[in-house]
C-alpha cells in the first residue's frame, strides 16, 4: 500500500469515527426529545452504526470483491 | 510459475477464511440477537431511573476509539509499518481495557439498584457480561499480536492473523452499538 493510499484510508477512518460519534450523541438526543416510544429511532441510528462499522472497518465488500479493501 | 500458483492458493485462501470469519460472526449475532428479544420480552421498553446514562455514554466512546486504532492497526499492518501498526493495537488493548473497568463500577452500581434477581437485572448483567466476555477474549487475541515473538510475522501480502482478531474487535464494536440504546436509551 502507498503512503498516499494509506493517508486516504486513515482520513476516511477518521471521518467514520466522526459520524459514529455524531449518531451516538444523535441517539442521546433522541432519547431526551421522546421521553416514550423512540425506539423506531434508536433501531435506525443503531442500524446506521452498525453499516458503517461493517462497510469500513470491517471490510464487509472484500466477501463480494476478492480485492475488495479497494472498497473500504 | 510456482510463485504464481501459490500467490492463487493464498488468495483464495483469503477469501475463503473471510467467508468463515463472516459466518462465524453471523452465528454469534443470533446469540445476541436473541438477548436483544429477550430484553423487550421480558420487561418491555422500561428502564430503571439508576441507570448511569454518562457512564454508558463514555464507554461507548472508550470502545469507538478502540475500534478507530484497530482499524488503523490493520492500515499500518497493510503498509508494512509495523512500529505503528503495534502502537495502534497497544492503544486498542488500553482502551479496551478502560471499557471493562467502565463495565465494572457500573456493575458495582447495578448490584446495588437493580440486582441479579430482578427483571432489568437479569436482561443487564446477561447482556452486557456476554458483551464484556467477548471484549476480554478480543483483549487476549489483540495482546497475542503485540507479544515480543510475532514480531515480523506480519507482512503486507499476509496478516490474516492481525486482520481475523481486527475484524472480531470490530465485531464487539457493532454488538454494542445496538446493546447500549436497548439498555441505557430505549423507553
Amino acid at each position: 500500500m502507498s503512503d498516499e493510499k494509506l493517508k486516504r484510508r486513515l482520513r476516511i477512518g477518521y471521518i467514520v469515527f466522526g459520524v459514529l460519534a455524531a449518531l451516538k450523541v444523535a441517539e442521546y438526543f433522541v432519547a431526551k426529545m421522546f421521553p416514550v416510544g423512540d425506539w423506531p429511532y434508536l433501531v435506525i441510528l443503531a442500524v446506521i452504526s452498525a453499516g458503517l462499522i461493517a462497510y469500513f472497518y470491517k471490510h464487509i465488500s472484500q466477501l463480494w470483491h476478492s480485492e475488495g479493501k479497494e472498497d473500504g | 510459475m510456482v510463485s504464481e500458483t501459490n500467490l492463487i492458493e493464498t488468495r483464495n485462501r483469503l477469501d475463503i477464511n473471510r467467508v468463515g470469519i463472516w459466518l462465524f460472526f453471523l452465528s454469534e449475532s443470533f446469540l445476541f440477537v436473541a438477548l436483544l428479544f429477550a430484553r423487550f420480552y421480558l420487561d418491555g421498553a422500561k428502564r430503571p431511573a439508576e441507570l448511569n446514562q454518562p457512564l454508558g455514554f463514555a464507554i461507548t466512546f472508550l470502545l469507538l476509539l478502540s475500534s478507530l486504532t484497530a482499524y488503523r492497526g490493520e492500515m499500518f499492518v497493510a503498509a508494512g509499518k509495523e512500529r505503528k501498526f503495534r502502537r495502534s493495537i497497544m492503544m486498542s488493548i488500553v482502551l479496551g481495557g478502560l471499557f471493562l473497568v467502565g463495565v465494572g463500577i457500573e456493575w458495582a452500581e447495578a448490584f446495588r439498584s437493580f440486582p441479579p434477581g430482578t427483571t432489568f437485572g437479569t436482561i443487564f448483567f446477561t447482556l452486557t457480561g456476554f458483551h464484556a466476555f467477548h471484549v476480554l477474549l478480543g483483549l487476549l487475541a489483540l495482546l497475542i499480536l503485540v507479544l515480543p515473538g510475532q514480531k515480523g510475522r506480519f507482512t503486507p501480502e499476509n496478516y490474516w492473523g492481525a486482520e481475523g482478531i481486527i475484524k472480531f474487535w470490530h465485531f464487539v464494536d457493532l454488538v454494542w452499538m445496538f446493546i447500549f440504546p436497548a439498555l441505557y436509551l430505549v423507553s
